[in-house]
Order: structure tokens, then C-alpha cells, then sequence
């Protein structure tokens, strides 16, 4: 679904990605850790679309498409979803309001009809319940005067009535108390499916406990410096990245 | 540079002091010596005191030059029933509406429902012509003696407008509508309201400035509105703006509340070349008090200055000023608002706000919220605060499948979203025009 090959990019002039590879396959959930400043997050924005870094070598191909050459709305429209580190406040625009824009967005660009009112309601008001989020979230503005805990639930709200078919949650647990990582964890859980895949970036073994990934990638210096499965972040989780890192560059050198 | 000023100053004032001679005898009220008497006080102070300059510290970031090199013309009523038929759909069909054009009356395009008794809604030259003693009184002390270039003008030309009276104990709750139709290349429109209202009554009165539809004609209205309110009162006042793209609107709505009154200003400015609206409020007696809201959107080469003035002369008197501005393009918003609390005004309580949003490298916006306070048992508050959209607030809607034209256009509407909350009749209101509608309304999902 996803190949990342010997991709570097930057901003401004610093270079932050210093070629990664990784391929992430239909229905696989790949997790993503490293240390601070490793670029998890820069990979998590240029995978979305953002703007204003430099891509200075390599290729991302989404389902057969070059990532790189669509917007962050034609992205989206793809079926690619961002759960944001810090999701942003829209005070004035209510969450519904942006619930079904978005929805809708993303429906037209699959040849679907738009919903109406009563069978959007319906189906958001299943997803609210996967969440674990009252009724009340939809009228409230976005993300406005939201707690830590519930933006991210509300990003996995997003992602559920958004239905992508890879999505990518940075740091999500992060600042979560355990009832909250809970629900976000039930949320990713609920969503794995055959033709789902998902990266989840974190910085902590955690998540993985109520996640199970395929896969475990450790980000370092702008590059995958370490794959494995789930024993790798239970490894990091005991010894630190140092221990490894350092074990990394002996054997590299 | 400024001796072009000078002279273009110097030419308009020449030139609008021979249209008043040239018009003069056929104004309304000509022969009406109270009237007379006003227009002579008119003329003189026009002539001394001409049109502001930028070093007007009131007219700093405006200039008049694009309104004064080129010449207006009083204007004759219009009859053509053709054009009066394809207004009938713009107007709508409230239940209390005055509808104007080019500045008259329009007798067939308006309508009065049955009204309470002693009540009266008509136009100024009726009133004028056929029961001048349902003014008087006011005249002296009001507007008309006021040291404002536009107000004199007003005064000199004063042909038509808004007659609203309402006694003792009498609500309205039928909104009336003011509507103003105009167009015409070089048609100058002076327009006089007077909405008065007496102890414990109430009225909401929506001002409505359009032009006929794809009319890019250049024409100058000059409008006056003046509001007394007795003890007791209440005056809801709208005003919308949507003037031809290349028209002038030089707007003064000049307000004096007695105890206990409650006056509420909502405005939104949108279309119109150059627009200059003031609002300047005496809070005369005890427990008197101004809200004054507006929305001003300027596009393309538009200039829109918002003005406010609010006086607190009395004890426990409040006032607050909500101004939010959207600037795109080569636009220019300007927003200078003054709170005066005089010595007598103790504990009173005044806010003063303007927000704007920048959508254009090249759009320029002035705001100056200054307060003048000679008393110390007071609760004052001013800010103003300027910025751009939130880049990572778009990428957030894009990455939610909004394309970058409507991620732009949500932020927009959310920016202008809690001002136009505050503005009550404009959630219901029927009559808004469809341009309108689609920028203020968010289309919410209703459970």
C-alpha cells in the first residue's frame, strides 16, 4: 500500500530525513518510535501533505500513485488520514459542521452521494459511541477548550467515521491517561481490517500493549535504523534507545 | 501632492455650495422658516468647515479625494414604473417597510401595516410638508448643529428619509424596514432619518443600502440617521450595506439616550467603493446603554472606515464596541474608536473591541481604540488585534479532505461567526440577499 524508498527531505535548510525505507502492506499496523528529533513527526506531516519542507531524493508511492505529486486534500481524499500530535482549535466552526464536510469531501471524491442530515447523524452517532464521547462533542466547537484527552479521541472519532484506508496517528497516546489511551486503543482496534493499514508514531511501549503491530521501526537520525516485531519495543521500553542505538552503529560500523 | 489635495477640497466645496443653489428652491421644505433658519446654520458651517483633510485626526487614514474630484449631482425623483417593478423582488415583503429611491419616497414599492395608536412610521417630507410640529423640538439640539462637514451637507440637501415616532409605552416587534435604492452614475443621495422613541418603548429598525443589481454606476450617498431615546427605551438599529461596487457612502448615525435606555447598533459593511460609517452616542442619563457590533469586509480596492464615538456623561451608564474586520486583496479597513467617561460617569462600565483578519500581502488595515476618561470609579477595557489565517488550521482541514478554497472560506466564516451570533435578527432575517446569506451562514446540521 505504502513504499517509502530512500526518501530524504528537510526544512529550511536542515536536513531532517536522511533516506528512509519502509513498505507498509494492506491490512498491516506498523509502528513507528525513536527518540526525540528523529523526524517521526516530519514523516508524519510530508506523508499528509504538508507544507513548506523540501524533498531533496527519493520516492513515496501510495496505491500505486506518487504521494508526493497530490495535495494534502487529494491525500485525504485517497483515503489517507492524519490523527495530528496537536490537533488544531477552530473556534466558530462546530464539529459536526466539520464532520460532515469532511465526510462528504471524501465521499464525492469516491463517486459516492453525499449523506443527508438524519443518515449522517446515524452513522456519527455510532462512531461517537466508539469513542466513548457524548453527543454534546459535535456542538461544541472544534477542539476548543477541549481537554488533552478528548482532542485525541476526537481525532479517532475523525478517523472512524472517516473510514481511511491508511491512517497515521502521531503520538496519539501522548499526555493520555490510561482510561483515555483505553478508548484511543479500542478506537484503532475497532478500525484494523484486510484492506486497513495504519502507522502509529509513539514514543512509549504502551500503546503497543493494547495495539499489536506487525511491525516495530526505530527512527533515528532521519532513518529506520532498526526493524522487528513487537519484541523490539518491548526491548526499547526495558533498555532505553541508547542501548540500542549503540548497538546499531557496531554492527553498522 | 497636497496642494492637489487643496485644490480638489477647495473645488468640492465650491461645487456642492452651487448645487445647493441651484437646488435650493425646490428642496423640501424650502418654505418652511424653521427649516430655513437650519440650512442657513448648514450652509455656514459647511463652507467653514469644507472637507476633511488626512490631517483631520478623525480622517487620518481616509482620504476623500476619490469621492471629490468627481462631481455629484442632486438628483429629481425618478418615475419609472419598469424599474420600480423589477425592484419589487430585492425588497421583499415585510409587514412595515419604507422604500426609497435615489433618496425618495416610493409610495408603491412601500408598505405600513396597521400601527398602534399615535404611532407614526412615514417618510421626513411628508412630515415636513404636512406636520412640521412633530419635529421642532429637537431640531436646535440635535444633528443638525452638529460640527460635521457630512452631517451639514446632509442638512443643506435634506430632501427625504425615515420618519419614525413611537409614544409612550409602545413596542414594536415587527422589525421596519428602511430600504434605499440607488443608482445612477453621479447621483449625490443625502438621506435623513429620525427615529425617536418615548419612555418604555421599543422598535428595531433595519437601514438596508442597495443598488439595483450588476450596477457598477458611481454614486454618493450621504446618510444621517438620528436617534433620541426617552427614558425607558429601546432601539435596535441595523444597518446593511451593500452599495454598487464604485458607490460612495458617507453614513453618520448620531444617538442620544435619556435614563435607562438601551440602544443596540448591528452593521455590516460589504459592498461599496469607499465607505465611511460613524457612530457617535451621548449616554446622556443614569443607567443608559450602547451596544454597537459591526462586521466590515473589504475586497478588491475597497476602502471601509468604521467610526465610533460613545460619550458617558452620566452615572452608571455602559457602553461596549464589538468591530470585527476582513480585509483581502488591495483593501483598506480603518477602525478608530473613542470611548469619552466624563467626570459625572461614575461607575461606569465601557468595552471596546476590534478584531481583523488579513487575507492579502497588500491589504492595510489602521485600528485605533482610544479612551478618554476623566473620572476613577470606572471599569474600562480596549483592544484590538489583528492577523491571517491560521496556516495550520488550513492544513488541518485539508487533511480532512476540504480543498484549500473552502478550508480558506470555513475560517472565514468562523472568524466573522461570533460577531453576526450577536446580531439577533440576522439569523431570521428573510430579507438578507443571497451573497450575504452564503457569508454568514454556516450550514449547520439540525438534529
Amino acid at each position: 500500500m505504502l513504499v517509502i524508498k530512500d526518501f530524504h527531505a528537510g526544512i529550511d535548510s536542515k536536513i531532517i530525513l536522511r533516506g528512509v525505507n519502509l513498505q507498509v502492506n494492506a491490512g498491516e499496523i506498523h509502528a513507528i518510535m525513536g527518540p526525540n528529533g528523529s523526524g517521526k513527526s516530519t514523516l508524519a506531516n510530508l506523508l499528509a501533505g504538508r507544507e513548506g519542507y523540501t524533498i531533496t531524493q527519493g520516492s513515496i508511492d501510495y496505491l500505486g500513485e506518487d504521494l508526493c505529486a497530490l495535495l494534502p486534500d487529494q491525500r485525504a481524499r485517497a483515503g489517507l488520514f492524519l490523527a495530528f500530535q496537536y490537533p488544531v482549535e477552530i473556534p466558530g466552526v462546530s464539529n459536526v459542521y466539520l464532520l460532515k464536510a469532511a465526510l462528504n469531501a471524501i465521499r464525492k471524491a469516491r463517486g459516492e452521494p453525499e449523506l443527508d442530515a438524519m443518515d449522517f447523524l446515524t452513522r456519527v452517532k455510532e462512531k461517537l459511541k466508539l469513542v466513548e464521547m457524548d453527543q454534546d462533542f459535535l456542538y461544541r466547537y472544534v477542539n476548543t477548550g477541549f481537554s488533552g484527552g478528548e482532542k485525541k479521541r476526537n481525532e479517532i472519532l475523525q478517523m472512524a467515521l472517516l473510514e481511511p484506508k491508511l491512517a497515521i496517528l502521531d503520538e496519539t497516546d501522548s499526555g493520555l491517561d490510561i482510561d483515555a489511551l483505553k478508548i484511543v486503543a479500542n478506537g484503532v482496534n475497532h478500525l484494523r481490517a484486510p484492506d486497513r493499514a495504519m502507522i502509529l508514531i509513539t514514543h512509549y511501549q504502551r500503546l503497543l500493549d493494547y495495539v499489536k503491530p506487525d511491525a516495530v521501526h526505530i527512527l533515528a537520525g532521519g532513518k529506520i535504523v532498526c526493524s522487528g516485531d513487537f519484541g523490539l519495543a518491548q526491548t526499547l521500553e526495558k533498555e532505553g534507545y541508547a542501548a540500542i542505538l549503540q548497538e546499531e552503529s557496531l554492527m553498522s560500523s | 501632492m497636497i496642494h492637489t489635495k487643496t485644490t480638489a477640497h477647495a473645488n468640492a466645496l465650491t461645487h456642492y455650495l452651487a448645487e445647493y443653489r441651484r437646488v435650493a428652491k425646490d428642496l423640501i421644505g424650502a418654505g418652511e422658516k424653521q427649516l430655513q433658519t437650519l440650512r442657513q446654520v448648514a450652509v455656514n458651517q459647511f463652507s467653514e468647515l469644507g472637507f476633511p483633510t488626512l490631517k483631520h485626526p478623525n480622517w487620518r487614514h481616509t482620504s476623500l479625494i476619490p469621492l471629490l474630484q468627481k462631481p455629484f449631482f442632486a438628483v429629481s425623483p425618478v418615475v419609472n414604473v419598469k424599474l420600480i417593478d423589477a425592484l419589487k423582488p430585492a425588497i421583499g415583503d415585510g409587514d412595515n417597510r419604507l422604500v426609497f429611491v435615489n433618496g425618495f419616497f416610493s409610495s408603491s414599492l412601500s408598505k405600513i401595516a396597521v400601527l398602534p395608536p399615535h404611532a407614526t412610521i412615514n417618510h421626513l417630507a411628508d412630515i415636513i410638508e404636512h406636520h412640521p410640529e412633530c419635529l421642532p423640538t429637537h431640531w436646535e439640539k440635535s444633528a443638525f448643529c452638529e460640527k460635521n462637514s457630512f452631517t451639514s451637507l446632509n442638512t443643506l440637501f435634506m430632501q427625504d428619509g425615515a420618519y419614525i415616532y413611537l409614544p409612550p409605552h409602545t413596542k414594536l416587534c415587527a422589525p421596519i424596514e428602511l430600504v434605499f435604492v440607488t443608482y445612477g452614475e453621479q447621483n449625490f443621495v443625502p438621506i435623513r432619518n429620525i427615529i425617536m422613541v418615548q419612555e418604555n418603548s421599543q422598535v428595531i429598525v433595519v437601514e438596508k443600502y442597495i443598488s439595483l443589481a450588476d450596477e457598477e454606476n458611481s454614486y454618493f450617498t450621504n446618510s444621517v440617521t438620528e436617534c433620541f431615546l426617552a427614558a425607558q427605551s429601546g432601539i435596535e438599529h441595523y444597518k446593511l450595506l451593500e452599495e454598487s461596487k464604485n458607490a460612495m457612502h458617507i453614513g453618520n448615525i448620531i444617538v442620544q439616550q435619556q435614563e435607562s435606555s438601551r440602544f443596540s447598533a448591528y452593521s455590516l459593511a460589504l459592498t461599496g467603493a469607499l465607505i465611511r460609517s460613524d457612530v457617535r452616542v451621548q449616554l446622556c442619563q443614569a443607567h443608559a446603554q450602547c451596544h454597537l457590533k459591526s462586521l466590515y469586509y473589504a475586497r478588491e480596492n475597497q476602502h471601509i472606515d468604521q467610526q465610533t464615538t460613545v460619550d458617558h456623561l452620566s452615572p452608571e451608564t455602559q457602553s461596549t464596541a464589538f468591530y470585527k474586520g476582513i480585509v483581502d486583496d488591495h483593501a483598506c479597513g480603518v477602525f478608530n474608536g473613542k470611548l469619552i467617561v466624563r467626570e459625572k460617569a461614575v461607575k461606569s462600565k465601557a468595552q471596546q473591541l476590534n478584531k481583523n483578519l488579513l487575507l492579502s500581502p497588500s491589504a492595510e488595515i489602521y485600528t485605533k481604540p482610544q479612551l478618554e476618561i476623566f473620572v476613577d470609579d470606572i471599569q474600562c477595557m480596549h483592544g484590538a488585534s489583528t492577523g491571517q489565517l491560521d496556516e495550520t488550521a488550513i492544513f488541518y482541514l485539508r487533511a480532512r479532505g476540504l480543498s484549500a478554497e473552502d478550508a480558506r472560506t470555513l475560517l472565514i466564516k468562523a472568524f466573522i461567526h461570533d460577531v453576526i451570533q450577536q446580531m439577533p435578527l440576522l439569523s431570521t432575517y428573510p430579507f438578507l440577499s443571497h451573497s450575504v446569506k452564503n457569508l454568514l451562514t454556516l450550514d449547520y446540521v439540525s438534529v
